[in-house]
């Protein structure tokens, strides 16, 4: 198996508090990684300090093998890297169309012929979420907190990438909502995308996951198989305290 | 090695006092002729209105473009007074204050909601306002053919010389200088500079930031006024266009190349903005000044390449002076670059001296004097500042079926609670959950779409955060809303309840130094809870993340509230540091303080926690002791997802 | 009839300030920041046009190098005064860009001289009638070219993907970094294009206000006016707020005196701050706790 993505000993943080204290985790090809841990644990922030948002204080982050800890966002998404950022973060005052096509920036033309050359990847993600073809002209403010995910989700697809970065996808969202982005999520796996997701429901996390790590308090407190997750009682204790 | 042992506050007085005494004998050395006398009196002038000026740019931190017209203003309305009426020199200086105090008080109204360039417009406005009117009331100030007035005697009679007008505005010089310093550098400052940092902790601090700013304003505005009388005496001529915008840039410019936030920058600033046009003449002077700053530049230069570090803010003020170099040595005429060269100049130390050019300075010296930082304070005894509640019969806060909707989203949907005297009272749940959104409704920031808070019986929901911290919450933030700029025991000072009573002309006439102190030594007794007596003098930003939000705990304390709510007080925190944190809410706990704990990590509920109320989905789904709500089904499948029930069967 | 006749040449100068507001529109949406020189762009814009049309070059071409030299001038603004002060998150940028136009003027005022000088241009300067309002051809033109390079510009940000980001980064820069757009460059495109429409307000007014040191001082405040009651983020608002505020400033030069002309300008701007800081066609926004 080759490894699609690989971090190591990265620590960052904000200004004079160090969030990530070096976590180290690894996700091969075609995998899907899930990251569970409470609240204020660092997910969020490893997310960040691996798609560049955040430049990391040490530690390195090697997508196939090319080291991309120093770049900044936009180089890393040129390189294959898409992160859906937490909360969703739509262009609000952008349609849904011009929101996909955004995420598709790094290989379209930036003046003319831009939508002939996006429509074959646009019309995937349509027909992956019909719902975001129905309203494709619509402003991405208007939507409602589960079709504002789809978009979110189908913008960091148009790159195309290698690997693709979740953050707490189900967030917020109404339990049949979360069923729909549960199943997208496996759909994407099943097309073999590499992909590492931030999860806050740990039954969720761990039934859809290849590979699982618990982050907590900045560093990797557990890593396993979901089976063998399921038997470690130091998940529960994350969790539950017990 | 302190080669001068003396404190940093007494270094500045001694050297304060001896600029002003060579101030005063400059007429005895370099005699008395009119143009020389009407050029220091201008400086003395300009660092009048300096100071005012530097009240909005170096405090408010706001870009203020119509401190001219304020200028105007107070110059035009001394003129009038004295031209029109048989009024001496001083009442016709007071109403010129006057005049700018209330144009500020009135101006910092609107003004003061606006921020960045919306601020800068609004009084770029006011300036050329100012002017217009000045031009166009011809009939009351003869508009642009100019306005002569007469220096009017001393009260008696007695005539006045230009000497004797030098000395009379020096004076007040050292009077607006040493009110400034008692006003801004004391409790004004404070609470401003917290008000920039954050102006949501502030309210919920009860320290009611906003007349800090309107006073500010507004005295900086009377010292505009003021400044504008005396130039009006001193010149005996006005005209509109002398006020326009390039004497607001000008004197904007002086500040911040003098330095923000300090009365010294002010009077350097001044001298700069005086003397440049007339060094301009002189091409060797000029030559040999514009060398050394290329010089400082170079060596800064020099120390970049030498780390390895080349970036803007040291190529530029390279590039600046050389540019200023060469312009000096070919242009034929200096004055005729003079906004040119003064461009140059700013340029480099806006770029690579932020705190202007007495910052710099003044920094330095402390390096090299080795100045003694203020010493610790004494700690009040706890029991003075923070007296053990005694308990009451009925509940200390009562929470009724609580909703808050956001359009279709219902972040709170309809939650009760109610906090005993001394509890200590968990909430946990999801995230999204609504635990956010409920405690920001008890703290007064949000207006529950639904329901009613009250504390002690009397209801506060819906009157913002500054009614509820009056009424005694008090709260911390998940992320942090410390105020970064101050130490850590100004932090705790500036929110402390009841510290500062006195008025502030009694604050001006430095007549509050021992309210200072005891807020000071409070405050100290209140970092000594939280173990950070021996941080205090450090400046919150320098601060771990963990200790600050221990000094967080320590300011909400000094709210002296009846209720105190820690947002995820644990987020982010070391092993370590949360077993201080225990210690701490413990300790808060024995003084009677009720607690509502907003924690992820269970461990740290079920040892703290009395009560435990769990929300999912903006509703309260159980509720009971720790050990009751780890065990409800519920609660496991709210933090787990469905079916994990067995999980916690499996680990029990 | 008179006025009419005021509110129309009114109305035509204030499509110079819209123009004027629209470059501070552009580069207020991706960066919140804006150039409080840009009188002295206008300015020194006008100057090189007069310079190149003195080498005896055609004069469309002087135009044109005329506005790539507003570009360059916008992109040396945002390298020099603004992109520090954006990256240290602070409001330096006002008082760079303010040195900046001062250190602008000081250059034309020793290069060119501070005298006043005419523009020469091909476009005819006898006024046409219609009906009893009579119009020059340089009102004519300020209103066309002013429309002309706003719609141009309008279509860049609508119509391409380009366009599209400068609105992305303008919604949350962070994110549209994570999209690939680089929103370093595109606040220094937002500048050229911003130092662009100076340049061309430049071009456009100079037939009637001549070129000199000054010319655009008084021009200025009514176009941050313009800019702000419409809202810095609204895009063509400020075509109606410059039409309104210059008929106004007409009528109330011809009713009240020719020192009130400035007045509409700064109590419109006073007020409008003061009661509605988000322009009378920007959308309010609500601050997330």
């Amino acid at each position: 198996m080759t490894i699609a993505l690989q971090v190591e000993d990265l620590k960052a943080g904000y200004a004079r508090a160090e969030v990530l204290h070096g976590i180290s985790l690894k996700v091969e090809e075609g995998q899907l990684v899930t990251l569970i841990g409470a609240n204020g644990a660092g997910k969020t922030t490893l997310m960040r300090a691996i798609s560049g948002m955040l430049r990391p204080t040490a530690g390195s982050v090697r997508l196939a093998n090319r080291e991309i800890c120093a770049e900044t966002a936009p180089r890393i998404v040129r390189l294959g890297l898409a992160h859906c950022p937490e909360g969703r973060r739509v262009f609000a005052p952008l349609t849904v169309e011009d929101n996909l096509l955004l995420g598709a920036y790094r290989r379209l033309p930036s003046i003319f012929g831009y939508k002939k050359k996006a429509s074959q990847a646009l019309g995937k993600i349509y027909e992956l979420f019909p719902r975001l073809k129905e309203r494709h002209k619509q402003t991405a403010g208007t939507l409602s907190g589960g079709e504002q995910q789809m978009l979110a989700i189908g913008r960091a697809l148009m790159s195309e990438p290698t690997v693709l970065l979740l953050d707490e996808p189900s967030m917020g969202l109404a339990p049949v909502m979360v069923d729909v982005v549960v199943d997208t999520i496996r759909k994407l796996r099943q097309e073999g995308i590499t992909m590492v997701l931030v999860e806050q429901f740990a039954q969720t996390a761990l039934s859809i996951a290849d590979y699982v790590y618990v982050v907590e308090r900045g560093t990797i407190a557990l890593e396993g198989k979901p089976s063998e997750i399921r038997e470690n009682r130091a998940v529960v204790e994350a969790y539950l305290g017990a | 090695m302190s080669i001068i042992k003396m404190s940093r506050s007494t270094a500045s007085l001694l050297s304060e006092l001896a600029v002003l005494v060579i101030l005063a004998a400059l007429p005895l050395f370099l005699g008395q002729s009119g143009y020389g006398m009407g050029l220091l009196t201008l400086l003395a002038i300009y660092a009048i209105a300096l100071i005012g000026l530097d009240a909005t740019v170096g405090y408010l931190g706001q870009v203020n473009l119509g401190h001219a017209g304020m200028i105007a203003a107070g110059a035009y309305v001394a003129g009038l007074i004295v031209d029109n009426t048989t009024i001496g020199l001083f009442p016709a200086l007071f109403a010129a204050g006057l005049t700018g105090l209330t144009l500020g008080a009135l101006l910092a109204f609107p003004a003061l909601r606006l921020e960045g360039p919306q601020f800068a417009l609004a009084t770029l406005s006011f300036g050329s306002l100012s002017v217009l009117c000045l031009n166009e009331l011809e009939s009351i100030t003869h508009g642009a053919q100019g306005l002569s007035i007469n220096r009017p005697p001393l009260p008696g009679g007695i005539p006045l010389t230009a000497s004797g007008f030098y000395w009379i505005t020096l004076s007040l010089l050292g009077l607006v200088w040493f009110a400034s310093r008692q006003l801004l550098e004391g409790r004004w400052g404070l609470a401003i500079a917290a008000l920039r940092n954050s102006p949501i902790a502030t309210d919920s601090l009860g320290i009611g930031a906003m007349k800090h700013k309107i006073l500010a304003f507004a005295f900086g505005s009377a010292l505009g006024g003021f400044a504008g009388g005396l130039y009006a005496f001193n010149l005996g001529f006005l005209q509109p266009q002398a006020f326009g915008y390039d004497l607001s840039v000008t004197l904007l410019l002086g500040t911040v190349l003098g330095g923000r936030k300090s009365v010294w920058g002010a009077l350097v600033g001044a001298v700069l903005v005086v003397l440049l046009p007339n060094l301009l003449s002189n091409k060797p002077v000029f030559l040999s000044i514009a060398g050394f700053g290329a010089v400082l530049a170079v060596v800064h230069f020099a120390q970049a390449i030498r780390q390895n570090k080349i970036t803007f803010d040291n190529v530029a003020p390279l590039l600046a002076m050389s540019l200023l170099l060469s312009i000096g040595y070919f242009a034929g005429n200096l004055e005729e670059w003079r906004k040119g060269l003064f461009a140059l100049m700013l340029f480099a130390v806006v770029v690579s001296l932020p705190d202007g050019l007495v910052g710099f300075i003044a920094h330095q010296l402390v390096h090299w004097l080795r100045l003694a930082s203020p010493a610790l304070f004494i700690p009040t005894p706890l029991d003075q500042v923070l007296p053990v509640r005694q308990k009451q019969g009925m509940a200390m806060l009562e929470a009724t079926d609580i909703r808050l909707y956001f359009g279709g989203v219902k972040a709170v949907d309809g939650v009760t609670l109610s906090l005993q005297h001394g509890e200590v009272l968990a909430l946990i749940g999801p995230n999204g959950s609504g635990k956010s959104s409920l405690i920001n409704v008890i703290s007064g920031l949000y207006r529950p779409t639904g329901g009613e808070v009250s504390l002690k019986g009397v209801r506060i929901s819906g009157k913002g955060l500054l009614a509820a911290s009056r009424q005694g919450i008090s709260r911390t933030f998940q992320n942090l809303q410390i105020f970064a700029d101050l130490t850590a025991i100004e932090n705790v000072a500036i929110a402390m309840k009841d510290a500062y009573r006195l008025p502030w002309l009694w604050v001006a006439a430095g007549l509050a130094k021992k309210e200072d102190r005891k807020a000071m030594q409070d405050a100290q007794s209140l970092l000594v809870v939280v173990g950070l007596q021996d941080k205090s003098n450090i400046p919150a930003r320098d601060l771990t993340y963990s200790d600050q939000r221990f000094m967080e705990i320590a300011r909400a304390l000094a709210v002296k509230p009846a209720v105190l709510i820690l947002d995820e007080p644990a987020a982010g925190m070391s092993k370590p540091d949360v077993e201080r944190l225990k210690v701490i809410i413990g300790a808060i706990k024995e003084r009677g303080i009720s607690i509502i704990l907003i924690e992820h990590h269970l461990d740290i509920v079920a040892e703290l926690a009395d009560r435990v109320i769990v929300l999912d989905g903006g509703k309260s789904i159980a509720a009971g002791s720790p050990a009751d709500v780890r065990r409800d089904p519920k609660v496991i499948e709210a933090y787990l997802g469905a079916s994990a029930a067995h999980l916690v069967e499996a680990s029990a | 009839m008179i006025i009419a006749q005021m509110s129309v040449s009114g109305a035509a100068m204030g499509m110079a300030y819209a123009l004027i507001a629209y470059g501070f529109q552009l580069t207020y949406a991706p960066s919140r920041s804006l150039n409080f020189g840009q009188a002295e762009a206008v300015m020194i814009s006008a100057f090189v046009a007069l310079s190149l049309i003195g080498t005896g070059m055609p004069y469309a071409l002087a135009m044109f190098l005329t506005l790539m030299f507003g570009a360059v001038l916008g992109l040396v603004v945002e390298r020099l005064g603004v992109r520090l002060a954006l990256q240290q998150k602070n409001e330096g940028w006002i008082l760079l860009t303010i040195i900046l136009g001062l250190f602008g003027s000081a250059v034309a005022e020793n290069l060119w001289g501070r005298d006043d000088r005419p523009l020469p241009t091909p476009i005819p300067g006898d006024p046409i009638a219609l009906g009893a309002i009579s119009i020059t051809w340089y009102e004519v033109t300020i209103v066309v070219g002013a429309l002309l390079l706003m719609a141009i510009i309008e279509l860049f940000r609508r119509r391409t993907l380009l366009g599209r980001a400068v609105e992305a980064v303008a919604a949350d820069p962070d994110v549209a970094g994570l999209m690939g757009i680089d929103s370093q460059r595109v606040v220094s495109l937002a500048y050229a294009l911003s130092g662009a429409t100076a340049a061309f307000a430049g071009i456009l007014i100079a037939p009637i206000t001549t070129v000199g040191p000054t010319m655009a001082a008084g021009l200025i405040l009514k176009s941050f006016s313009v800019a702000v009651v419409a809202g810095l983020e609204s895009g063509f608002g400020v075509v109606i707020a410059g039409i309104v505020l210059g008929a106004l400033e007409s009528l109330s030069s011809a009713y009240l005196g020719s020192g009130w002309r400035e007045a509409p300008g700064i109590i419109l701007l006073i007020a409008v701050l003061a009661l509605r800081p988000n322009g009378l066609f920007g959308k309010t926004t609500i601050r997330k706790v």
